[in-house]
């Protein structure tokens, strides 16, 4: 029997999903019932939208031309050479 | 315009530097990297900078990329890395917070909650509290942000996540749920009511 400290912390990290069906199926229960974890998991919700209609507005800051600035640079300087990166970055997930 | 993916031409035009392949990498991904630039902590000039490195980066990694994940997930991968060394340059350091002990502050010993929390309003979504948002990021440490905004950002899946940072998909679902716990607790603090009264 999951607890509120069990569902409320599996909800925040994000991970509901890659549990087994049988978790998901309790955690689902869970939040038809019990108000006030349904109500954390709706702030969660609601603090990501947030942060995502933050990220929107922050991006109104780029300056208008910037992509294509970065595409004729790219394009005129193929080779990067007017600058070296002695550190280049590992290969995430290449 | 023209979409890049990993696939197989768009992977040997990007290799053969084929200027309509770069113009439309720049293109589709320059204002979704700074927006996640911004999103770590970096102001509109350094986000700015920070864009125009990854691309140079790229440029010169180009070869290693092997298409196994999105273009768009190799780039955050370098743009992570150049905006830690830029973290490093400047002294910001993870700081050890008492976070888990205030999260267990909120139950008994059942498991049950001890305040129970608060109907979510619609004033997360007023203008005030947009600026709040921004602030409580600011409270976030670097990883915490970078988790996040990852996340967040085009919905990227944790998996992915976990390798553009380089940290097992359980560590990014503990530092998504720290960083969410403390947005709530620095919300609260600015009058968004998160427990029932």
């Amino acid at each position: 029997m999951m607890t509120c400290r069990d569902v409320s912390t599996t909800v925040a990290t994000g991970r509901v999903g890659e549990q087994p069906l049988t978790t998901r199926l309790q955690i689902g229960m869970h939040l038809a019932i019990c108000v006030h974890c349904r109500r954390f998991w709706q702030q969660l919700r609601a603090i990501d939208r947030g942060v995502v209609g933050w990220l929107r507005s922050v991006e109104n800051d780029a300056p208008p031309d910037l992509s294509e600035r970065v595409a004729r640079r790219l394009v005129a300087d193929p080779g990067a050479s007017s600058k070296t990166h002695p550190t280049s970055p590992g290969a995430p997930g290449a | 315009m023209r979409t890049v993916t990993a696939s197989t031409d768009d992977l040997d035009a990007l290799r053969r530097r084929d200027p309509d392949a770069l113009a439309a990498a720049g293109r589709e991904h320059s204002r979704r990297l700074y927006r996640a630039a911004r999103g770590m902590g970096f102001d509109n000039h350094e986000a700015e900078d920070l864009v125009q490195d990854v691309f140079l980066i790229f440029l010169t990694s180009i070869d290693r990329f092997e298409g196994r994940s999105r273009l768009s997930t190799w780039l955050f991968g370098i743009l992570l890395r150049k905006a830690q060394e830029r973290r490093r340059s400047r002294g910001r350091e993870e700081q050890h917070d008492t976070l888990d002990e205030e999260w267990a502050a909120h139950f008994d010993a059942a498991g049950r909650w001890v305040r129970p929390p608060a109907s979510p309003d619609a004033a997360l979504a007023s203008r005030q509290m947009a600026g709040a948002i921004g602030t409580c990021l600011d409270d976030l440490s670097p990883q915490q942000r970078e988790v996040f905004v990852l996340r967040l950002q085009d919905e990227l899946p944790a998996r992915d996540v976990s390798n553009v940072l380089g940290l097992t998909v359980t560590h990014i679902g503990v530092v998504l749920h720290r960083a969410r716990v403390l947005m709530r607790k620095c919300l609260d603090m600015k009058g968004w009511q998160v427990n029932a009264s």
